[in-house]
Order: C-alpha cells, then sequence, then structure tokens
C-alpha cells in the first residue's frame, strides 16, 4: 500500500481529538508538576527578589543561587521529575490504552468513549509496557555497547574522521533502533487488543510483525521524524518572541499547540501502523 | 576563657599580618616601576636566535640557539639559569606530572603516554669561550621535587659582571611528546610551546626567578627578540609567533621558514599539513602598520572562518577603544584538528590557539571565548608582563575580566556564552558559578604551584578576580574604570608589574584607598555576603503611619553598598551603607509601610555569593517566581510529550 495513502488517511478530526485526549492528560500532570516547582522556588526564594533582579540576565544565577543556598530546593526538583516522570509513564499507558482501543474498534472518539476503554485496557496495555521495558533495554544496549567501544578507541587515537564517522553510524543506529523499539511496542499493543492471548504472544507477534513491514515501518517514522522537525524549527522561530509578561503567555499557549502537534502526528503514525497490519494480521491468523 | 585564646590569637596574627605588609610594602616600592621597565625592556634585550630542524616522522627536534643576555643589575651573576620545560613530559615524576590528576590516577595513561624531554648536547658561552656543558645542577625552587628537570643552572667560570653581555650558544635535541597538554605531537599536527633552553628571568637583586613548568597555566620570562629558523618537510603548514620573513625551499623535500618578533616573552609555533591558511588585516589606531590576521584552520573547520575573523577583529577593536592597540604585526590563531585539541586555549605572543568544535552547537559560544581570552591574554601576559606563578591574577584575572567584557559586547542582547531556547548562560554567570562554590584555602596555596587543583586555580585567579574587577567597574563607572586600566596598561607595558604596583597605581589613580577590596578578595579565601535580615512595619494606633525597620547585615566580607527600602505605593529611601560593621539597622516613620528592602538594587556586585538574600519582601509576592515555575513547567512538560504514548 502507498505508505502516503496511509499517513493522509490519518488526517482528520478524530485524529485531533485523540490527541487532545492524550495533550489532556499531559497538561494535567504538567500543572500538578508546575505547582511542585512553583512550591519549591515559594519555599526558598520566597521573600527573595532575585528572579526579579537577576531574570533580565536569564535564570541561570537566579536558579544557581536558590539552589546554593537551599541545598535540598534540588534535590526535591529532581525528585518531582523523577516521581511525576513514572506518573506519566503510567498514565502514558493508560491513555494509549483508550487511544488504541477506540482506533481499533474505530468508535466515536468522545472523551468519555476514551476514558472507558483506557479503563477496560489499562492492566493488560501496563503487561505490554512491561514485557516492552525488555525491548527497549534491548534497544540500549547495542548503543551502550558503540559508545563504550569509541570511546576505548579515541582514548587511544583521538581522530577527526573516526570521530565524524562514529557521530554519522550513532545517529543512524539510534534512529533506526529508537523507530523499531516503539514500533514493536505500539504492534504489541495493537496485537493485543486484536488478539486475546497474553502478552507475550503480543510481543513475539509485535517483534515478528515489524520485521517483516520494516521498510514501511521506516518510512512511517521518516515522515514522523520530518515534520517534527519542521514544527520544532517553526516554533523555535516563535519562542524568540518570550521576552515580556504577554511574550510568556503567548508562548506557553504556542507550547500547548506544539505539544498538541506533536501528539497528533504520533496518533497519524499509530493510524498508519493500523493500516499497515490490516491485511497482513489476518494472514497470522 | 576558650574566646580569650582565640581573641589573643587574633591579635597576634593580625600584628604579624600588619607587621608582614609594611615590610612587603617598603621591600617592593623599593624597586619602583621605572626599575622594572629598565630591566624589561631597551636596547639591551636578551635576542634568541634559534636554527630548528623538526623530524615530524621520528617526533624529534634538533635545534642551535644563540642567546644574547645582558646582564641588567647591578650586581655579579655567577651562574646562569635556564628554564628545560620540555622535560615537564619527559618523566612521570615531574612536577608537572605530579600536579596532574589524571596522570596520577592513572598508571595505564603513562604506559600508554610517549613522553618526550629535551636533551642540552652542549652548551658554551661563546664570547669567552666557556663551555659550561658539564656544570649543571637541576633546581626545584618551587616544590623541591629532585625528579623534577625542567630548571636548570649552570656554573660560570667567573661571573657576568653588571652591563656585562655573554652570547650563550646551545645545542639542544627533543623527543616530542603526545600532546596532553599544550605542547606536543598528534598525528600530523604539531604545537611547540616551552621547547628551547630558555633564560629565565633575573631580578634586579640578582636572584634568578626561575620557576618548574607547573600544570597551572603560568608564565614569567624577559621580554626578548626572537629569530627562528624552522627546518620541516615541505607539506607541512607552519604558524608561529611573529612576522614570517622567508619561506623557501631547502630542498626537494624540506622547507625553511624564518619568523622574526621583537620584544616578546616567548615564541611558540605550530604545524600541519592539512591547515587552511586565511589571512586578513586590521589597521588599528595609533599603528603606522596592519596587523595581519592569520588563521590556520583545521580542514574541516573552514566553516568556522567567518567565525573566527569577526570575533578577532572585534575583540582587537574593544582592546583599541578600550585598552590599547595590539602593538604587533602578526595574530595567529591556530585551530587545532580534534587529535590535537589537547592544544587548544592557549595563549602565546601573538600566537593563541582557539577551540571549535563542530559537533558542538551554535549557540555554545565556547569558540568566541576561546579567542577573546586568547587575545586578552594578548595583552595581559603578551604585553603586561608579571610573574604569573606567584600572582596568576595579573595575567588571567584581568584577562578573564576584559574577555567578560567583550563577550557582552561581542554579543549585545544575546550576550550568553550558552544561547539556547531552553537556557541561556552569560559568561560571568559560569565566573561566578566557579567563584560561589569555592572550598576555603590557605594563603600560601595561592601560589600556582601549591594550588590544590584546577578548580581552586580557576576559581580564585580567574573568576574570583575577573568578578572582583567587575565589580569595581560597576561601582566606579564604566568610563573612569577602564580610564585606570588604559592609564595602567600604558605605563606597564613591556615591563613585569605586580600586585603592588598595581594596588598603588589603582589608590592613585582614584584618589582612594581601595585595599579593602584587594586586600580581601586576591589571594585570600574571603568572600562576600551582604543580606537583608529583616524587614518590618507596624502600624502606629489610629494614625496612620507605620513604624518601619529593617535590618542589614554584613555575613561574610566587606564592601561599600548602596541599600533600597521601597515603600507601598513606590516611595524609595536610599542609602550607602560605607562603614564597616556587621550589622545597620534603619527605623523611620512614614505614611506608608515597607514594600521590600535590597542590597545593591543594581546588582553591581557580583562577588556577593548569595544573591537570594540580598532583597526581601515584606509579604511574599511571586509573580517572577511564578513565571520561573511556569517556565520549568514547560521544559518538564516537553520531556513528557517526548516520553512515550
Amino acid at each position: 500500500m502507498n505508505i502516503l495513502k496511509i499517513i493522509g488517511r490519518g488526517f482528520n478530526l478524530r485524529s485531533i481529538k485523540l490527541a487532545a485526549y492524550a495533550w489532556f492528560y499531559n497538561m494535567l500532570i504538567s500543572l500538578i508538576i508546575y505547582f511542585g516547582f512553583y512550591m519549591v522556588f515559594v519555599i526558598s526564594a520566597g521573600k527573595s527578589m532575585i528572579a526579579e533582579k537577576i531574570g533580565m540576565y536569564g535564570l541561570f544565577t537566579a536558579l544557581l543561587d536558590i539552589f546554593n543556598n537551599f541545598p535540598g530546593s534540588f534535590t526535591l526538583l529532581v525528585s518531582i521529575c523523577f516521581y511525576f516522570g513514572i506518573l506519566y509513564i503510567i498514565t502514558s499507558v493508560f491513555i494509549s490504552a483508550g487511544i488504541f482501543s477506540v482506533m481499533m474498534e474505530e468508535e466515536k472518539a468522545t472523551f468519555f468513549t476514551l476514558l472507558s476503554a483506557s479503563i477496560d485496557n489499562f492492566f493488560r496495555f501496563l503487561k505490554v509496557f512491561l514485557i516492552n521495558v525488555i525491548n527497549f533495554a534491548l534497544a540500549l544496549i547495542p548503543m551502550a555497547f558503540l559508545v563504550f567501544a569509541f570511546w576505548m578507541t579515541l582514548e587511544r587515537s583521538l581522530n577527526e574522521t573516526l570521530f565524524g564517522i562514529f557521530i554519522v553510524i550513532f545517529f543512524i543506529i539510534a534512529m533506526i533502533l529508537l523507530v523499531f523499539s516503539v514500533a514493536i511496542y505500539d504492534y504489541s499493543r495493537i496485537i493485543r487488543l486484536k488478539d486475546g492471548r497474553n502478552f507475550f504472544f503480543s510481543f513475539r507477534e509485535g517483534v515478528r510483525f515489524v520485521f517483516k513491514n520494516k521498510k514501511n515501518i521506516l518510512l512511517l517514522f521518516l515522515f514522523y521524524f520530518i515534520s517534527t522537525g519542521v514544527l520544532y524549527i517553526i516554533f523555535k522561530l516563535f519562542m524568540s518572541v518570550a521576552e515580556d509578561f504577554l511574550g510568556m503567555i503567548f508562548v506557553f499557549i504556542l507550547y500547548q499547540v506544539f505539544v498538541l502537534i506533536r501528539y497528533f502526528l504520533k496518533i497519524i503514525i499509530i493510524n498508519g501502523e493500523f493500516e499497515l497490519i490490516r491485511v497482513p494480521y489476518s494472514e497470522i491468523q | 576563657m576558650r574566646h580569650i585564646k582565640y581573641i589573643i590569637i587574633f591579635y597576634i596574627f593580625a600584628a604579624l599580618h600588619i607587621t608582614g605588609e609594611i615590610v612587603t610594602k617598603e621591600d617592593h616600592e623599593s624597586r619602583d616601576l621605572k626599575e622594572y621597565q629598565e630591566l624589561s625592556g631597551g636596547e639591551n634585550r636578551t635576542k634568541y636566535q634559534i636554527n630548528a630542524r623538526i623530524f615530524p616522522g621520528k617526533r624529534e627536534l634538533e635545534g642551535v640557539e644563540i642567546i644574547r643576555w645582558t646582564n641588567r643589575t647591578g650586581i655579579d651573576v655567577n651562574s646562569l639559569r635556564l628554564n628545560l620545560f620540555y622535560n615537564a613530559f619527559g618523566n612521570p615524576k615531574s612536577t608537572f606530572f605530579n600536579e596532574t590528576s589524571i596522570f596520577k590516577a592513572s598508571k595505564e595513561k603513562l604506559k600508554e603516554y610517549n613522553f618526550g624531554n629535551i636533551e642540552v648536547k652542549k652548551i658554551e658561552i661563546i664570547n669567552r669561550n666557556e663551555n659550561i656543558t658539564g656544570v649543571l645542577t637541576y633546581l626545584s625552587p618551587d616544590d623541591k621535587n629532585a625528579d623534577d628537570r625542567t630548571n636548570v643552572d649552570f656554573s660560570l667560570k667567573k661571573p657576568v659582571q653588571p652591563g656585562q653581555t655573554i652570547w650563550i650558544k646551545a645545542e639542544f635535541k627533543l623527543k616530542i611528546p603526545d600532546i596532553f597538554y599544550k605542547t606536543g605531537q598528534s598525528g600530523k599536527y604539531i604545537f611547540m610551546a616551552h621547547w628551547y633552553p630558555r633564560v629565565c628571568v633575573l631580578r634586579s637583586n640578582g636572584e634568578w626567578a626561575g620557576h618548574q613548568l607547573h600544570r597551572m597555566p603560568a608564565f614569567f620570562s624577559e621580554f626578548s627578540d626572537y629569530h627562528v629558523r624552522i627546518t620541516i618537510p615541505d607539506n607541512f603548514i607552519v604558524g608561529a609567533t611573529g612576522e614570517k620573513i622567508s619561506g623557501e625551499r631547502l630542498n626537494d623535500k624540506l622547507m625553511v621558514f624564518e619568523f622574526t618578533q621583537d620584544n616578546v616573552q616567548d615564541f611558540a609555533w605550530a604545524a600541519y599539513p592539512n591547515f587552511i591558511e586565511v589571512r586578513d588585516k586590521i589597521r588599528l589606531k595609533g599603528n603606522d602598520f596592519d596587523t595581519d590576521i592569520i588563521l590556520l584552520l583545521s580542514h574541516r573547520n573552514r566553516s568556522a572562518k567567518e567565525r573566527y575573523l569577526n570575533i578577532v577583529k572585534f575583540a582587537l577593536k574593544y582592546f583599541e577603544e578600550n585598552l590599547a592597540s595590539y602593538p604587533y604585526r602578526t595574530l595567529t590563531v591556530i585551530d587545532p584538528p580534534l587529535q590535537g585539541f589537547n592544544s587548544a586555549g592557549h595563549a602565546y605572543p601573538t600566537i593563541l590557539t582557539a577551540a571549535y568544535l563542530k559537533i558542538l552547537p551554535a549557540s555554545l559560544k565556547y569558540s568566541e571565548l576561546a579567542v577573546i581570552h586568547g587575545i586578552s591574554r594578548q595583552f595581559w601576559y603578551g604585553v603586561a608582563g608579571s610573574d604569573g606563578f606567584k600572582e596568576p591574577w595579573l595575567d588571567e584575572g584581568i584577562a578573564v575580566f576584559y574577555e567578560m567584557e567583550i563577550m557582552d559586547k561581542y554579543f549585545e542582547k544575546r550576550n550568553l556564552l550558552l544561547n539556547s531556547l531552553y537556557l541561556r548562560i552569560f559568561d560571568w554567570e559560569i565566573k561566578r558559578r566557579a567563584y560561589i562554590n569555592l572550598s576555603p584555602l590557605e594563603r600560601s596555596k595561592y601560589l600556582s604551584w601549591n594550588i590544590i587543583n584546577n578548580k581552586f586555580f580557576v576559581g580564585n585567579m580567574y573568576s574570583k578576580v575577573s568578578l572582583l574587577l567587575r565589580s569595581l567597574k560597576n561601582i566606579i563607572g564604566e568610563e573612569k574604570f577602564m580610564g585606570f586600566l588604559r592609564y595602567y596598561f600604558d605605563k606597564i607595558k613591556f615591563s613585569h608589574h605586580n600586585t603592588v604596583i598595581f594596588k598603588s597605581e589603582f589608590n592613585n589613580f582614584f584618589n582612594g584607598d581601595y585595599a579593602w577590596a584587594f586586600d580581601q578578595f586576591v589571594g585570600t579565601d574571603r568572600d562576600l555576603d551582604t543580606a537583608v535580615y529583616s524587614v518590618r512595619s507596624d502600624r502606629i494606633g489610629k494614625s496612620g503611619k507605620y513604624k518601619n525597620e529593617v535590618v542589614f547585615v554584613r555575613k561574610s566580607g566587606y564592601w561599600p553598598v548602596e541599600l533600597s527600602v521601597i515603600l507601598k505605593g513606590g516611595k524609595e529611601i536610599k542609602l550607602f551603607w560605607e562603614k564597616n560593621e556587621k550589622w545597620k539597622t534603619v527605623v523611620f516613620i512614614d505614611e506608608s509601610p515597607v514594600d521590600f528592602a535590597i542590597v545593591d538594587p543594581g546588582v553591581k556586585i557580583l562577588l556577593d555569593i548569595n544573591l537570594v538574600n540580598n532583597s526581601k519582601v515584606l509579604k511574599k509576592e511571586n509573580s517572577v517566581l511564578r513565571r520561573l515555575a511556569v517556565k520549568f513547567g514547560f521544559y518538564f512538560q516537553n520531556v513528557l510529550a517526548s516520553l512515550i504514548l
């Protein structure tokens, strides 16, 4: 099937609604984190005007002095990031359970349908996620090995050509591993919904499917990377106006649009993955 | 009782300290500025004529040098002191390697390292027909390390009398080490620094100031004239201190390059077959010649050409307007290839090594910073000489001050070391970070061979001093402050200056006593912290008036500082806290309560280690902190969006 056609099919209102569902949770957790950060700053420097006085230069010195003079504050911020990061990963499993299910069943993408699908499929998806931790870990091993081997080589002779070659090789391998590990995770979830069997089965079939459809999957993700890159460049241009308070509000809104579009692009990719599996999966059966 | 004991000890120390100060001042004042200049310059400057042939395949260099040296003191000289700095790389027990933690930590490193050294095969005083090759003693005046071979004393049969000139001829051979630091060879890239036998500085009292080579960058040498011939395989492109006066083919394989430069403290050079040479020129005010800017770019970094040229020209123009016109005809910027990156970021007379890495994001301005720093040191090491081993602040500290100024001016509103979407960092902020994290250090540890590690050296000599100077500039005013540096530089150029001269000239120029600034923050571990201790407003009965009380405290150090109390409604009460006291309480009655109080409202004193406590609001007002939290929230939201779906 023409990959462009597959991608094109994802551009619809339904995809936007699904993306909005994902963005909603992202925003919710971000708000909690925002208040966490706010409280840390208020407790440590609430009576100081350092941010106002030093803020004109940037935030580095303000943060440095807050962290330096209130040593616990940095640890607290890191803890907030860490625990909420984990919470978000779990929430992400919850969100994806709803999104994948609604896409699979071709149901109406209302908030309550998504919520109910998320609740129904959460534990099944959580198991798939846990088995895919192995998948992500396996993807990291060759990267770590590559970095280690290269480091050892560079230690012996620092060579510009070698360095350039390494950067290119590392980038290509990293992208391929990233694409395949994410695609395996996606297909594990799709197959888990399509087939009632256990998560080991869906993981195994996910791996098998991805390696059977390497080219199409790589093309799908290539679209994702290019479009995200373009989006980032546009966003960066707008971000340069964030000097005053109004600018901050503008950037804040823009940022939400940016996150929403990123989710939208991911939904298009998931939609494409569904399209790809439709015919071949019946063959698996 | 315990306190009494400490008080007694304190007074004894204070007394000793004051006595020490008086002795030091008298001692230094006797060697006044004029004497330093006479010793450093003039027609009887030391002259070096060096003929060197390098064998890159064998990693060797053979050289013959003739040094014309005159005893410019009034005292007989009985021995000749030379630096053989290349021996620092020849022995794992050398002072240089002892001070290099990576070698201390890893024996494996030493196994892999190609050591280098310098062997003086023959040395004679030719105008006396006196061979002094065998009469040498290695001396380690700094750390008494018997395994260090970087400082050598040759006994003379008869003294060199005041005003007498000797001609020294030395034949030497170098084994070129791997580039671990500054000098050596890596692949086909060669950077030669500290490579020839060099006469040490003879002080006016007839004592040699001969230091060993240390890990921390420091220099002290005489202003001399150099004429250097380098014979090298013809595929190499060579850049060096001074002007290239010829480049001739010796035979079908070798080229001979000739360089000359008067009135510099050292001679360094680089060679690499893959250099791309870019030339430009600039005419600076007061010079009747153009200065050639020579970029020798590693072939993979040709795209950095404009970046380099722009910053070099900008920095030279900045110095022209704010200090002095660059006095030499050439400025060579070496852009080392990656394998030679350990030689990056250093400055030698009229030549500097930049630090450009293609893979670093353009938002990181480290390349510009390295060039600016190198050019600053052309002035504050190259032209204004000092004993960098004992008083490195006069070299590195002032150079970093100029580096920060130029970084600010060059990038204007985007004047950042790092200017990215997520984080913006100014050069001075990085310097301040190094300073505020410093731990206490004894006074003796401020000598470059005693300093504990690079962090302390950079923190104390680069960062703290540059922040002190910027803070002084901020309170004195830019025009006046830069005016002083212009005046001072003009007075001491091409000579050796020292802390006493600097302080004395500073006080004279500003007609005041700034000892409190220099004595507290140069060569000591003193830091500064002035704070708003408390803010209070109480309504007075039904009068509608408030009794306002603000307490300020000097938690550490002393700096005369502006204080400001802002009342609700915007009325401002300004004060200047000059008296050297720990506490200051401001009490007044007004119709408005205090909104906030602030120390140093203009954020002029960057030496203050804690800017959080510099202000205090009566009631928490957190709009800016909210923004700070929102910004952080942004970053994290982005990370979350990337995490997984």
